[in-house]
């Protein structure tokens, strides 16, 4: 044999060998099997779904994807993404390849380019309304609700640290707020906690994820202005109303010293012993004080403004869950989504993750603690909304507003100073994002 | 003739592999970042344009004062470990060089730190230094409650919290290179000197530290790259925080990334390359001179 010959040889064989093994396989557009072919239901794609690694575990998510697989004979490829889940995502999209399914509010995308319309919104029909509102862009569906419900931000606190002050009645406004606190104080009990510890900073933002949806629902169009830089914050006097109010309980000594340091467990802890009495947060971590404190009784009431208690803001995986353009699997990545909502998953995801129900088919008040059942009448009485933080295209700076955070709670920032900044942060993040008016 | 180009070139194909990974995993990226750095690459256009200089721009006219900040905290950061690093690794690798009982049991101990996660240790570090932590804790015990407080709190020792535990880290690197560099010294010049009546101290200085040079200058260059590149303990202990204390041009490229425009966040790494790349050749080249003078 010549060389030449002997070369060809082996190059056929090892571009056998690496068609056989699958090496240029992408892993996700396989020609799907017939029912008979295998003895398995028709299917034998692999769906991609990016998740933050927080996430991962809720609602039963484990089970739910290996029933769907079951039923299907479809796969899904479920990778956790622990830090910069955005980045992630928006690389892989760039790239058109590695992801089918993914979460994020629409303000990051160019939601026509990058995401796939959901086909059957029936399920449109049994969501809250406005949690409905949420799901659309440019008034089409492009996101489809997670099963663990719908998530709020407020204020929840220990009762019997309530009852052991003498606070009879959850605060409404800003002024029944801070006599609250001075009676937690007196009583020795630390009245709100905040935890700004690297890593769990972001924890410091529930406050402001509360305080947008009511500037959201009380100021019609106000997003709009924002994102056109016709006002700014300064100008909107419930912002300024609640850093001042927070610049004060700080001076008077009503947040826990140690706010720049403290770690989110810590304020499940000081909120389930009643060391402290309340926290500024996101309905997930009723959940997490009841782990630490299971005999703690924790409500919930919205948090207060100057007029009264705020519009609650509805929100479910930011617009939801979304599938990527570029997927060459996006009906079976729909068929997932639209499995997890069937109300018998619903139900087996709300078992594992008490959370309020988005689903009004779905009715699991009896296994709900306290403050969820609070929240679900607040959803089904009271104002709501989901203009909140995804509806402001300037990308949050979030990090740079954590940091101004921990100078107010630290007490170096006096409020006017932090609400300069404040809009100074914005301005520059409108600037990079090359934001029109700005 | 052909067989003398031919041996030439036989090297050359050695050279191959190593340069094409280079190439392909080193140089590839970074031309493409680069060139990114001059589009307006973002998470949420699909598309992207030349923007030319728009990027360098944004860096130095809107965020000048904060980046400034990054690289001065960068810098104080850099030279902190590396001065702190280097004396006590140096001091620490003369002691394990002598022989006493334990020797190799406290040469081990020194290198384990560097075995474990610097994210996990950062959270264990960020646990020790709280206001209620064992360090405070231990302070108050001993009747010194006045020095304690809140570390990672307090603008002022923030830094210093970080440094110290970047130390209790990865010392042990330094202690190894440094230990490695002394005993290869020849003994019988180290013998001679003593026969010649040198002490302790002319020994280390005249004769034991020439030796050491090259090895210091490694350490010296190694830990301050490492230090303008720090990211992960700065990260996970502060974020940066309280309000900007602790933030470096690592966590500063690291904010832009949730900045929607992925150009903006390259150029960033951009500067931050060439400052690092400036600095390490200029502290190489002093290096080598002092060594060449010293040799």
């Amino acid at each position: 044999m010549s060389k030449a010959a002997a070369r060809l040889l082996i190059a056929g064989v090892a571009a056998f060998a690496l068609t056989s093994c699958g090496l240029f396989s992408d892993g996700k557009s396989e020609s799907p099997k017939s029912p008979g072919e295998s003895g398995k239901p028709a299917g034998g794609v692999t769906v991609t779904y990016l998740i933050p690694a927080s996430q991962a575990k809720l609602g039963n998510l484990d089970k739910v994807i290996a029933a769907w697989e079951a039923k299907t004979g479809n796969k899904i490829d479920l990778q956790a993404i622990a830090d910069q889940y955005e980045s992630v995502v928006s690389t892989r999209l760039q790239s058109g390849t590695g992801v089918d399914i993914f979460q994020g509010k629409y303000s990051l995308f160019d939601v026509p380019a990058q995401m796939h319309p959901i086909s059957n919104t029936d399920f449109m029909s049994r969501i809250n309304p406005t949690l409905a509102e949420a799901m659309k862009f440019d008034g089409t569906v492009y996101g489809i609700p997670v099963p663990t419900g719908i998530n709020t931000m407020g204020v929840f606190y220990n009762k019997d640290a309530f009852a052991k002050a003498g606070v009879t009645e959850p605060p409404k406004t800003l002024d029944e707020m801070t006599a609250a606190m001075a009676k937690l104080k007196t009583a020795d009990i630390n009245p709100l906690f905040f935890s700004g510890a690297g890593g769990d900073g972001w924890t410091l933002l529930q406050d402001r994820n509360a305080l947008y949806f009511d500037i959201g629902y009380k100021s019609s169009g106000i997003w709009d202005k924002l994102n056109k830089n016709e006002i700014k914050w300064p100008d909107i006097p419930e912002f300024t109303d609640h850093f001042q109010a927070l610049a004060d309980w700080v001076k008077n000594g009503y947040i826990n010293p140690d706010a720049v340091t403290a770690n989110y467990s810590d304020a499940q802890t000081a909120v389930g012993t009643g060391k402290s009495a309340m926290v500024i947060q996101g309905d997930w971590v009723v959940g997490e004080i009841l782990k630490v404190s299971p005999d703690a009784k924790i409500g919930f009431f919205p948090l207060p403004t100057k007029s009264g208690p705020a519009a609650l803001g509805i929100s479910s995986g930011d617009g939801g869950v979304h599938i990527a353009k570029s997927s060459k699997v996006a009906a079976a990545a729909e068929d997932f989504l639209r499995f997890r909502i069937e109300p018998e998953q619903v139900k087996l995801a709300l078992q594992a993750t008490p959370a309020v129900s988005a689903f009004n088919d779905v009715e699991v008040g009896d296994l709900l603690p306290d403050a969820l059942k609070t929240i679900t009448d607040l959803t089904k009485s009271g104002p709501t909304t989901d203009k909140g933080e995804t509806s402001y295209l300037v990308p949050a700076p979030e990090t740079d507003l954590q940091g101004l955070y921990q100078e107010l709670l630290a007490g170096r920032m006096d409020a006017a100073t932090f609400i300069a900044q404040w809009q100074t942060q914005y301005e520059k993040a409108a600037k990079t994002a090359g934001l029109a008016g700005f | 003739m052909r067989r003398i180009s031919h041996t030439s070139r036989y090297p050359l194909w050695f050279l191959l592999p190593a340069l094409v990974i280079f190439t392909v995993f080193f140089i590839g990226p970074a031309v493409v970042g680069l060139s990114l750095s001059f589009t307006n690459f973002s998470n949420n256009r699909a598309t992207y344009d030349f923007v030319g200089l728009k990027n360098y721009r944004l860096l130095f006219e809107v965020y000048g004062a904060d980046f400034t900040n990054s690289v001065i905290n960068q810098f104080v950061y850099a030279v902190s470990v590396t001065v702190v690093k280097t004396a006590l690794g140096v001091g620490v690798a003369l002691l394990l060089n002598s022989a006493f009982r334990g020797r190799n049991a406290i040469r081990g101990l020194i290198y384990i730190p560097m075995i474990f996660s610097g994210i996990v240790m950062a959270k264990v570090f960020q646990y020790l230094l709280r206001n209620d932590g064992p360090i405070n804790s231990a302070l108050r015990a001993v009747g010194l409650g006045g020095l304690a407080h809140d570390w990672l709190g307090d603008p002022n020792t923030a830094l210093a919290g970080v440094v110290a535990t970047d130390t209790w880290l990865y010392l042990g690197w330094t202690v190894v290179i440094v230990l490695a560099a002394l005993q290869a010294i020849p003994t019988e010049v180290i013998e001679a000197a003593q026969v010649d009546g040198a002490g302790a101290v002319r020994t280390f200085f005249s004769v034991k530290l020439p030796f050491l040079l090259p090895a210091i200058n490694i350490a010296v260059l190694l830990t301050l790259i490492s230090g303008l590149k720090v990211f992960d303990l700065i990260f996970a202990m502060t974020g940066g925080g309280p309000g900007k204390a602790t933030e470096v041009m690592s966590t500063f490229v690291q904010k832009t990334l949730g900045k929607s425009n992925i150009g903006y966040s390259l150029a960033v790494q951009m500067v931050q390359i060439a400052i690092i790349t400036v600095i390490a050749f200029a502290v190489n080249a002093y290096l080598r001179r002092r060594e060449a003078r010293n040799a």
